[in-house]
């Protein structure tokens, strides 16, 4: 099937969404979500929610029930990554934004489905949620970005199945907020995780980042996820169903 | 960590990651466990032939100078 694409700016980043041609002419109501999520928990807009906690002029007790509820959900993670992922900045500030993005993205597939847009690809700033197939009616494939050239790709997955998921941290463009424990070097220069919901794809990608190979091989044998890293030397790391997925693109 | 590699004519076909257990040290397998690949083995990927580019989160500007610009333009 035909399929169109849109590109809109949100978040700091760019947003990408193909989607089947027979859809909404407009996709305003996904962009009205990420403007949404983007007034609420900009710690770059001062007049958001969250950068009014943050100086001091609102009480987390007397914030929005949204707020709590996602500084909660935030607040689980951290407690179930052992703390590699954490919504707080080392200078205390709330900072949500380790989820908030992925949490818009979920909520905007959701209102595409509700729309009756039953396939299509949605990409904020590097981390893709798929729903059906691609124009060709296959399944919709990921190209991984080569840290250490980022013009080049790495190598390419497919999404398909429950897997619709695929968020990738590290340090190779600034905007992700990772702050690893203490003073240890990052061992992973990129990590991308492939799960059943962008949420936990994007969380357990910083916590592998801030936590190096051992949170690497703990969220691996925990969680439901497929994950690749890359280190400094651009040695490479895959689960066994991610390089299956690799293999089979071939 | 210890490791067990198969070989199979000649070559390495698998690595399973192995965890001594407490049961008398003996070594159990890792599940999903993230094995080493050499990068020639996944130099494969044509940014031609994907859907969207996944990656580190990239800036409004940096999104400019980026390969999912660079389909978003070709595809738009």
């Amino acid at each position: 099937m035909t399929q169109k694409r849109d590109v809109f700016t949100t978040m700091g980043t760019v947003a990408s969404l193909t989607f089947d041609a027979v859809g909404p002419e407009s996709i305003r109501p996904v962009q009205d979500i990420f403007d949404h999520y983007d007034a609420t928990f900009s710690l770059f807009m001062p007049e958001s929610e969250l950068s009014q906690i943050a100086a001091g002029q609102l009480s987390l007790a007397n914030a929005s029930s949204e707020l709590r509820d996602t500084y909660a959900a935030a607040l689980e993670w951290r407690a179930t990554t052992h703390g590699e992922f954490t919504p707080h900045r080392p200078d205390g500030v709330i900072d949500l934004s380790g989820v908030v993005k992925a949490i818009a993205m979920e909520r905007a597939g959701a209102e595409l489905i509700r729309s009756g847009v039953t396939s299509w690809c949605l990409n904020v700033g590097g981390d893709v949620l798929v729903s059906g197939v691609d124009e060709h009616s296959e399944p919709w494939s990921v190209g991984i970005v080569d840290p250490l050239d980022r013009i080049a790709l790495l190598t390419s997955t497919t999404l398909r199945g429950s897997r619709r998921a695929c968020a990738t941290s590290g340090s190779a463009e600034r905007g992700d907020h990772i702050w690893t424990i203490g003073a240890a070097p990052t061992v992973f220069v990129q990590a991308t995780v492939l799960a059943d919901d962008i949420v936990t794809a994007d969380v357990l990608a910083t916590a592998i980042i801030a936590g190096g190979l051992h949170a690497l091989d703990q969220i691996s044998a925990t969680w439901n996820i497929d994950a690749m890293t890359i280190d400094r030397d651009g040695n490479i790391r895959m689960t066994p169903e991610f390089a299956t997925r690799v293999s089979s693109d071939r | 960590m210890q490791v067990e590699i198969i070989v199979a004519d000649g070559k390495i076909t698998d690595v399973k990651a192995l965890q001594l257990t407490n049961q008398g040290g003996r070594s159990v397998q890792i599940s999903n466990y993230a094995a080493p690949i050499l990068r020639k083995e996944v130099l494969a990927a044509q940014s031609a032939k994907v859907s969207s580019v996944g990656g580190a989160t990239y800036t409004s500007d940096g999104y400019l100078s980026s390969l999912q610009a660079a389909l978003d333009k070709a595809k738009l």
